[in-house]
């Protein structure tokens, strides 16, 4: 089987970027997490640090797509190794975001199929956007894209709530630790590091463009939902749990009031294109092996590595995944990109 | 092109399985669409629930449902939760029971004393009732209000909404939403006014002795103040304007009162409502409100002079204010006037030492209102 990995442009690589992280913000649940200023407040600070954790990635990418493991290791052992890292790492993020959204569907959607067999269907989809490869998923994720920015607006724009500006408390000194640890979990969140680095020999063009667009789309959507929710929904997304699913949980027209069909259209669309990016990049970090056993065979192994790690995962200790994640972002995402970024100079200076 | 063709039948019947909530199709005559819901408690806890449904059934000889004549029933069941009253509905009928359509939650007067926020919990954790829907109070039992018969055949639910929806207009209520309602009991010392609806049988059967259809006197009457999560007492409709004013829930008011011993009726624009807290010398809270807005005279007859008019609608706008303030957070210690939400955002310090006891700094606080109109003769 012809691989199918065509490259893509900054612009395809930003959708899939943003995609990723607005299907974490679907599934995030707020639980007894109380959002308000002081959240708004972490956010900026976040987008500040990630900007700069960005910065070996932008050096690295400024004039196109290249390879950061080949790099730093060619084909050798380190090389493999480092593929293998992450290869595991995407196939646990994937499982993260099955599990979540498992735990999405059985909260809100009960009357539908039992969560598993939504997992097993949205992973084989994954798997054949994996199979059809970076390009076909990102222009896919395009109009996904499109349907959510609608589906955002459209359930903003519509909401009967009314601002309540008393919602918009002073931050104060108290506020550290919540400002601490929603930036802390906002920063484990940020696997678009090491998702940029592996998918850096697929790109046409250079990627500061794509980097400055996430950040800012990603800073405007998430401070708009924490200022809607602070606003008009405030303790009321403690019911649903949900912030971006309590938005059209209020909403004055019929239409969006009976959303639960176009919402789980779109969250399983979003979910399919953003596991499949992730499968994707699990079966082409497998390197010599994925020529080797083929396109299909290699995507297929990985999804079913998703499903296997989503069954392992299951009573995974927050706290250990809060490491692994926190520990792949800065590994895969910051010291490989810029370990590369150094040995390129080098090369470059030798030269 | 075969090969895309499948591909994309393919890729519709992933998608259509993922869509499962769609394939639950059930024929409309085998679900229980329920309009609104009443919530009844006796002294041993048992709730009696009253369900207002759509009734399906076609006319005879077939077509399409006729809106204008009556197509509700009423069901009523019990049980010691809400959950398994609404099962024994299911039994009882034998159809599936749908709350994506209820437009209106009525709790009868049983629950005065009790935390109601253990019943409208059960309301806002179901995901599919919308959060915009009002609930009220009923005068007496609330399967009087669900069971209520109106001449307008299944707009029932609707044309008490519209009672609500017109005495919110008029100043005389204040709206409780199920989010409202949720989002208050959260906040310590929760206090909210719900409206209270009234069904008295009227008497204007005209001697239509059979006739099934008898008139009721329905409407918001009175309004009901929670303290606590506890209904605790009646606020007249004035009160309640009061309360709106102070706040600044609403722009428009309609005022009727004697200015040089005329009566006189007026239209009230306070379209600017200020308001501010501070912690005065003896370190109590004081709410300061300052309202502004235009007056336009209704009514004048004997054509009483325009600042005489002023004067008397400016005392009429604080008497209803100082009656709002002595019946809530005077007389009951009740935070309708979000003075711990003012607290927390404006005196914050303060805020954190009180806020263990909220309601005792609510009634220390005190209220000082200034009311500025401009007054425009309606021609």
């Amino acid at each position: 089987m012809e691989e199918k990995n065509i490259k893509i442009s900054s612009g395809q690589m930003y959708v899939l970027l943003i995609l990723a992280r607005i299907m974490h913000t679907m599934i995030f649940h707020a639980k007894e997490f109380k959002i308000g200023t002081p959240v708004m407040l972490a956010l900026v600070f976040t987008t500040i640090i990630e900007s700069v954790m960005s910065i070996p990635l932008i050096l690295l990418l400024k004039d196109g797509g290249c390879d950061p493991v080949s790099i730093i290791a060619g084909n050798g052992r380190l090389a493999v190794f480092v593929r293998f890292l992450y290869s595991a790492y995407f196939l646990f993020i994937s499982a993260g975001t099955l599990m979540y959204f498992a735990q999405f569907m059985k909260a809100e959607f009960n009357k539908t199929a039992t969560p598993m067999a939504v997992i097993i269907v949205l992973t084989l989809a994954a798997a054949y956007c994996a199979y059809l490869g970076i390009e076909g998923t990102a222009r896919a994720g395009t109009i996904v894209l499109w349907a959510f920015m609608v589906l955002f607006v459209v359930m903003a724009a519509v909401s009967e709530g009314e601002f309540e500006r008393l919602n918009l408390l002073p931050v104060t000194l108290k506020d550290t630790d919540k400002i601490l640890d929603y930036a802390v979990r906002d920063l484990s969140s940020s696997w678009w590091l090491p998702m940029l680095a592996s998918m850096g020999a697929y790109l046409k063009n250079g990627v500061g463009k794509t980097v400055g667009g996430y950040l800012i789309s990603k800073f405007l959507i998430l401070e708009t939902l924490m200022l809607l929710v602070t606003l008009v929904l405030w303790n009321f997304v403690g019911v649903l749990g949900y912030p971006m699913l309590a938005l059209g949980a209020y909403a004055k027209t019929v239409f969006i009031q009976r959303f639960d069909a176009i919402n789980m259209f779109v969250w399983c669309l979003n979910c399919v294109i953003v596991n499949g990016t992730y499968l994707f990049i699990s079966a082409q970090s497998f390197g010599e092996g994925r020529r080797k056993i083929g396109v299909a065979a290699s995507s297929a192994v990985a999804a079913i590595g998703a499903v296997v790690i989503f069954l392992m995962s299951l009573g995974l200790n927050d706290g250990v995944a809060f490491v692994i994640k926190l520990s792949g972002i800065v590994l895969l995402g910051v010291i490989v990109p810029l370990a590369a970024v150094i040995v390129k100079k080098k090369r470059a200076n030798q030269e | 092109m075969l090969k895309s063709g499948v591909k994309l039948v393919s890729i519709i019947c992933v998608l259509a399985v993922l869509l499962s909530g769609c394939s639950r199709l059930a024929d409309v005559r085998l679900r229980l669409v329920v309009h609104a819901i009443g919530v009844d408690i006796d002294e041993e806890g048992v709730y009696s629930v009253s369900y207002q449904v759509f009734s399906s059934n076609p006319p005879e000889g077939g077509g399409p449902v006729d809106a204008n004549k009556g197509n509700v029933m009423t069901y009523m069941t019990y049980g010691r939760t809400l959950y398994e009253a609404q099962k024994s509905l299911e039994l009882q009928t034998g159809k599936e029971v749908f709350t994506g359509d209820v437009e209106l939650i009525v709790l009868g007067l049983g629950m005065v004393g009790r935390d109601v926020s253990q019943v409208l919990s059960y309301f806002w954790s179901d995901t599919d009732i919308y959060m915009g829907v009002n609930a009220v109070f009923s005068s007496g039992l609330a399967s009087d209000i669900i069971g209520v018969q109106l001449e307008q055949g299944t707009a029932t639910t609707e044309l008490l909404n519209q009672m609500i929806i017109s005495s919110v207009a008029n100043g005389t209520t204040i709206p409780a939403r199920l989010i409202e309602i949720s989002n208050c009991f959260e906040e310590p010392g929760a206090s909210i006014v719900m409206p209270v609806l009234t069904a008295k049988e009227a008497d204007n059967s005209k001697g239509k002795e059979d006739s099934d259809v008898y008139d009721m006197a329905t409407g918001v009457f009175e309004n009901m103040l929670i303290v606590n999560k506890i209904p605790t007492v009646y606020v007249t409709r004035d009160e309640t304007k009061g309360i709106s004013i102070l706040t600044g829930g609403k722009k428009k008011y309609s005022l009727t009162f004697v200015a040089d011993g005329q009566r006189i009726s007026a239209g009230a624009d306070l379209s600017r409502v200020s308001r501010r807290i501070r912690i005065d010398d003896s370190g109590n809270p004081v709410l300061s409100v300052d309202i502004r807005g235009e007056l336009t005279v209704l009514d004048n007859p004997t054509l009483v002079d325009n600042d005489i008019i002023n004067e008397a609608a400016r005392e009429d706008i604080i008497r209803l204010c100082r009656e709002a303030y002595d019946k809530t957070v005077s007389s009951y210690g009740a935070d309708v006037l979000e003075i711990g939400k003012l607290l927390r955002k404006h005196c914050n310090k303060y805020y954190e030492t009180v806020k263990d006891d909220i309601s005792q700094a609510i009634r220390k606080t005190s209220c000082e209102v200034s009311v500025s109109l401009k007054i425009y003769e309606n021609e």
